[in-house]
């Protein structure tokens, strides 16, 4: 147990960056996402292919992978990023994925009668999408954003064999040093759970926030 | 907002498959291409491996029996010391000869049952019985002491600096303080902690990432046993070695705790290999091709087990130590 409290500092540096990690890259998740989610129902076909194709190969494969690849594969085409940046690239892609598919799924749960009726009277694409779609559709994806929250933080924790000293990063090497894996993992688990718990508490406030009474 | 399936799944599927290419493009330079020393080495040596006899009883033992094989944890990519051949699936290098004779010891027939390592488990293995021994540069720490049992220690490695060609400023260990340093977790960051406390460590799972990461330019130098290091610099021209080398320290055989006849079974079994000249030939096969450094006296099994102050190794170890 004296190890977590000798190394306190240590591990809430790590912690501190995990946020850092989760934060940046789940706000850029976001806006790559709500881009992607806005091709998918673009009238242009070539941009719904573009995103489309994006969303199938990036969301079907390891999260591992994707950061493995920009850490160690964008190098090789000469782009070289800090650790920390590629992890966050890489999770950000990733995450987007999943955004993407939301912002999709939550549009068409307004009902195409209401898009007809936004054309009817006159409404250009971008009018209907802002003042019809997107505030009914924002509503459903306030829970589901909350989850990719949460994902995107556990996620942070592939920074670990990435040479990023984040939560998991720290933790593995004082286990490795000190062997005490019970507490050291346990004040992992703590620390992990106060970040999603926050999470999800600000996702539970915003949606009743924003529930319309009918 | 209907998809075309089919022309979407192809467009996905080609990205994946380029993505493919490109990954397995960049992981091909890392193959192992060893010539076949460690392979050789392994018959010939494993026909000549003592048998145990009148080996007294020990739960370890009895578990090794009935089940027919030794269980050990070992590495798969440790060049020199514990490697899997991709081509034929067999381990090899010094440390998986030790692990054979090991089982051959016990058993009389060299069966050995592969366990996958990390660093963060190894404990975790011995002590649910995963695993009957960890043989996989396992340094004898009083930490760990207090978890698992040490067989040996069975051989003495100080670590190396790997840097691109053309570094300056780094003359001794103590020079790689302040700086970012590439390594994989295990004894190589306790060793920096000592001699460099406010480098910071750039940990990556395998040492192919971690020679991609120095290439890349993302540390200044890449630290790990000697034997690793310098195998690796041989086959990258753009990488060097520094001459010196620190923080040697004694490795030995990961045993359950609560097993201590079990552990004088393994020390019986490493002063036997050593006496009959196994450990030098195994050895002179597998390390000192790497390290071009003639066969080290090994270091006397024994000791390293129960009592946690004869942990710390002494002061002047015979290594096989590079330069100064």
């Amino acid at each position: 147990m004296n190890v977590v409290a000798d190394h306190f500092g240590e591990i809430l540096t790590g912690f501190g960056r995990t946020v850092l990690l989760t934060l940046v890259s789940f706000a850029a998740a976001l806006v790559l996402g709500g881009l992607l989610g806005l091709c998918r129902v673009a009238p242009l076909g070539v941009l719904r292919s573009l995103a489309a194709c994006y969303v199938h190969t990036v969301r079907n494969l390891p999260l591992l992978l994707v950061v493995v690849v920009t850490v160690f594969v964008l190098p090789q085409l000469g782009l070289t990023l800090s650790l920390n940046t590629s992890v966050t690239v890489g999770l950000a892609a990733y995450i987007a994925s999943y955004v993407c598919e939301i912002l999709r799924s939550g549009m068409e749960t307004v009902p195409a009668g209401q898009v007809e009726a936004a054309r009817a009277v006159g409404l250009t694409t971008f009018q209907c999408l802002r003042l019809v779609v997107l505030p009914q559709a924002l509503r459903s994806m306030v829970q589901p954003l909350g989850n990719m929250f949460i994902a995107t933080a556990l996620g942070t924790a592939v920074g670990s064999v990435a040479g990023v000293n984040e939560l998991s990063g720290v933790i593995r090497q004082l286990n490795v040093q000190y062997v005490e894996p019970l507490a050291l993992f346990a004040s992992a688990t703590v620390l992990y759970v106060a970040l999603t718990l926050a999470g999800g508490l600000i996702t539970g406030r915003l949606e009743r926030r924003l529930r319309i009474h009918r | 907002m209907t998809l075309r399936r089919p022309t979407v799944l192809a467009a996905a599927i080609a990205c994946a498959a380029a993505l493919a290419a490109s990954l397995t493009a960049c992981g091909s330079s890392e193959l192992p291409d060893k010539p076949g020393g460690g392979a050789k080495s392994g018959g010939d040596l494993l026909s000549r491996a003592p048998v145990g006899q009148d080996l007294p009883s020990t739960p370890t033992l009895e578990r090794i029996r009935k089940n027919g094989h030794l269980t050990a944890a070992t590495s798969d990519t440790d060049p020199g010391f514990s490697e899997k051949n991709p081509l034929n699936g067999k381990y090899q290098g010094f440390e998986a000869d030790l692990t054979a004779m090991l089982a051959k010891y016990l058993l009389g027939k060299p069966e050995v049952k592969h366990v996958s390592i990390n660093a963060d488990t190894r404990e975790a293995l011995l002590q649910n019985g995963t695993a009957d021994a960890v043989v996989s540069t396992y340094k004898i720490t009083p930490e760990r002491m207090r978890k698992v049992a040490f067989g040996g220690p069975y051989m003495n490695l100080g670590q190396a600096v790997l840097v691109r060609k053309g570094m300056k400023g780094i003359d001794k260990a103590a020079d790689l303080d302040g700086r970012k340093v590439i390594t994989t977790a295990g004894p190589s960051v306790e060793s920096l902690k000592k001699v460099a406390p406010h480098a910071t460590p750039v940990i990556f799972q395998t040492i192919s990432q971690c020679l991609q990461a120095l290439r890349d330019g993302r540390g200044d130098a890449f630290i790990n046993n000697q034997a690793v290091i310098v195998a690796r610099a041989q086959k990258d021209t753009a990488l060097e070695v520094l001459p010196f080398t620190f923080g040697s320290a004694s490795y030995g055989i990961g045993l359950p705790k609560d097993d201590p006849k079990f552990r004088e079974i393994v020390d019986g079994f490493l002063r036997t290999v050593e006496e009959q000249g196994l450990w030098k030939q195994s050895w002179k096969d597998n390390v000192s091709p790497l390290t071009k450094q003639p066969v080290p006296e090994p270091p006397k099994p024994g000791g390293a087990g129960g009592d946690p102050s004869a942990a710390t190794p002494p002061a002047s170890t015979p290594t096989a130590s590079t330069g100064s």
